[in-house]
């Protein structure tokens, strides 16, 4: 069990508010490994985002609170440590890439202080070794001129340049984990390239592990070694990149890929999108969240949450379909369904 | 080119930014797009796409250029005309939280256009209960308000809104670009069909190239407020010309973990649009520049049938 750098196990979230208390996260687990990239997939609302936020102890307390599970990081339970020892933590050993960087930076402070800001609270430096240390950062993230760029403003820099700031800061005191909130949802596709670029280059010079949650399945095929699919809270498929993409198992990821149209498809088809939308997370169902949308769903479904099926290779999807008792998948699409 | 519905001829749209400084957001576009097609508009923020939409549905007056519909300056219309152009082209907007008002039920909002063109002849209700079943929702959602409805959902009340008073050309700027994957199937999907059921024309503003690819005819693609390049959408991703389409098509990752690709990375950011490099305004990103790019702005021209772009190595 020690030997992941960062393991999540059977997490719970809930927000107290004023229509009542939403469970956010509903007992999700995973692992992240040395070295390793995991993309955390799903739609607005699924949980990744508070996830993420409770890795790093930023969830608000209240409304939010952890209510059961545990976040394992070097073999030591975090989520339940004072906020003094916590904030050893934060920043030098856990960085954070946020989504928008225009409101992740301070305004009214140079991009250098903000660089090296947890980096002089945790190590006794001079003033001018921060500030050699800020232009190093920058130049790492590839911005020209890191000498003069260290004493601007957030606003002299343009979108792509201010998510590269916000990089450095996260790497500035050398962290072993990473976590990146949709770090490139909020910039253009050529800007995007670049910044995942930068990501893979600095995962591998410094043997990072990195957390990405994004909703873009290009991406996570780009950077990720590892994916888990949530939807309403739970985790309903895990697993390497190329076995989740080659082989889904879940009807939920399945109807993720044949909702997306592709660049290189030839002969246009129509679209096949999922119904409805996710269940109302005040009350979740007591069963599977995504029966009420599934094409595949039995009574069961309704009734009882489905376990993990373990495919091998850490592959495992939580569905009913892959329960011994239950009618086969190629029977079904053959019977009609829509399938993979 | 008789059918062509919407003709854009060299129009530019110049925003003031104080003293003697023009920021030249859309910077002499041409274009037509025909009776019923979807013409796929991409480019990066800033490039001037949504400013082009806007002042071809007269939400913005042009400073040069001209826009016809059917035929007629739309800058020029006056009078009873205005009213009629207002009905002809409606517009779907990106953020359906912020483009419907919070203060007005479901059924004003959709009843609003029918009200200020006297359309709906005493059958009020069930004009909004029809329009309502037509993109999808039940007319028991007519008496409610906004925030009681998903990004989706909102979204279908937008369409229905524009459709309320049965418009020939739509301009949709970005409509999907603020709702989540498996959601945006479905309102494309919905775009789809009421364009073959009621003979629609599209102008679709987009960033997202494989949902551009996927809904358009054609496709324009724009940079700096410039078309740089306009063709079929199959050949234009078969074939991209100019450096820049190359560039943002090898951009966007593709959702197979097999495919390794080369990427062509861009350097560097957008200039400003402000301060434009001369000549060719891509050439400070572009990776074939020639000492030509900077001193001429390459011509727009037909490099293959129906295939448009503007780049000096097509010039010959």
């Amino acid at each position: 069990m020690t030997k992941h750098l960062l393991e999540i196990d059977d997490l719970k979230v809930n927000f107290k508010t004023y229509g009542g208390e939403v469970q956010a996260v509903r007992g999700v687990s995973f692992h992240v490994d040395k070295g390793e990239t995991v993309a955390i997939v799903g739609e607005s609302g699924c949980g990744k985002s508070v996830t993420a936020q409770a890795i790093m102890g930023l969830i608000p307390n209240p409304p939010g609170k952890i209510v059961g599970g545990k976040v394992v990081f070097e073999g030591r339970e975090i989520s339940q440590l004072p906020k003094s020892e916590l904030l050893k933590i934060r920043g030098s050993e856990i960085g954070m890439v946020f989504q928008d960087p225009m409101t992740a930076l301070n305004p009214t402070m140079k991009v250098g202080a903000q660089i090296v800001e947890g980096f002089v609270r945790s190590q006794k430096v001079t003033r001018e070794e921060a500030r050699k240390r800020a232009i190093e950062m920058l130049r790492l993230v590839g911005i020209p001129d890191p000498e003069d760029r260290v004493d601007q403003y957030p606003h002299q820099f343009s979108g792509g340049m201010r998510q590269r700031v916000v990089i450095a800061i996260a790497l500035a005191c050398q962290p072993k984990l990473v976590i990146a909130d949709e770090p490139t949802t909020a910039l253009d596709v050529t800007i995007q390239a670049q910044i995942l670029d930068l990501l893979h280059r600095l995962q591998e010079e410094q043997e990072l592990s990195v957390v990405i949650i994004t909703h873009d399945l290009g991406v996570v095929a780009e950077i990720a070694h590892r994916m888990v699919v949530m939807y309403a809270g739970i985790v309903v498929e895990t697993g390497s990149v190329e076995d989740v993409f080659a082989n889904p198992r879940h009807p939920y990821t399945w109807g993720l890929m044949r909702s997306l149209p592709r660049l290189d498809e030839g002969e246009k088809q129509r679209l096949v999108p999922i119904d409805g939308t996710p269940p109302d997370l005040f009350n979740p169902p007591k069963g599977c969240p995504f029966a009420a949308r599934c094409d595949f769903a039995m009574e069961i479904c309704d009734q009882q949450m489905p376990a993990a099926t373990d495919f091998g290779g850490n592959h495992r999807a939580a569905c009913w379909l892959h329960d011994s008792r239950a009618p086969r998948i190629d029977e079904l699409v053959a019977a009609g369904r829509q399938g993979v | 080119m008789t059918d062509a519905l919407v003709e854009v001829r060299d129009l530019k749209k110049y925003f003031s930014i104080g003293g003697d400084f023009e920021l030249k957001a859309v910077d002499g576009v041409s274009f037509t797009i025909q009776k019923g097609e979807t013409l796929g508009l991409v480019g990066e923020s800033g490039c001037g796409k949504s400013t082009l939409g806007r002042t071809i549905i007269r939400l913005y007056e042009n400073t040069g250029g001209e826009v016809l519909f059917k035929g007629k300056d739309v800058h020029q219309l006056r009078g009873k005309e205005v009213g009629q152009f207002n009905r002809d082209v409606q517009m779907i907007f990106q953020d359906p939280q912020a483009s419907l008002n919070p203060r007005m039920t479901v059924e004003d909002i959709i009843a609003e256009g029918l009200d200020i063109h006297r359309l709906s002849k005493g059958m009020r209700r069930e004009r909004v209960a029809e329009l309502l079943s037509l993109v999808g929702l039940h007319k028991e959602h007519a008496q409610r308000f906004p925030h009681e409805f998903s990004g989706g959902q909102r979204q279908r009340i937008g369409i229905a809104r524009a459709l309320a008073v049965e418009p020939e050309f739509i301009i949709a700027d970005e409509p999907i670009s603020a709702l989540d994957v498996s959601i945006q199937a479905q309102v494309v999907n919905l775009l789809e069909d009421l364009q073959r059921d009621r003979g629609l024309t599209y102008l679709f503003i987009a960033h997202d190239l494989s949902m551009v690819k996927h809904i358009s005819d054609r496709i324009g693609v724009m940079y700096l407020g410039k078309m740089v390049e306009l063709a079929a959408s199959d050949a234009l991703y078969a074939r991209p010309l100019h450096p820049y389409t190359q560039a943002l098509l090898s951009s966007v990752p593709v959702p197979d973990p097999t495919i390794k690709r080369e990427r062509i990375v861009l350097q560097g950011d957008l200039p400003s649009p402000a301060n434009k490099p001369s000549g060719c305004g891509f050439r400070t990103r572009c990776p074939a520049a020639m000492e030509r790019c900077a001193q001429a702005e390459p011509i727009w021209k037909e490099a293959e049938a129906g295939h448009w772009v503007a780049c000096h190595l097509f010039e010959g």
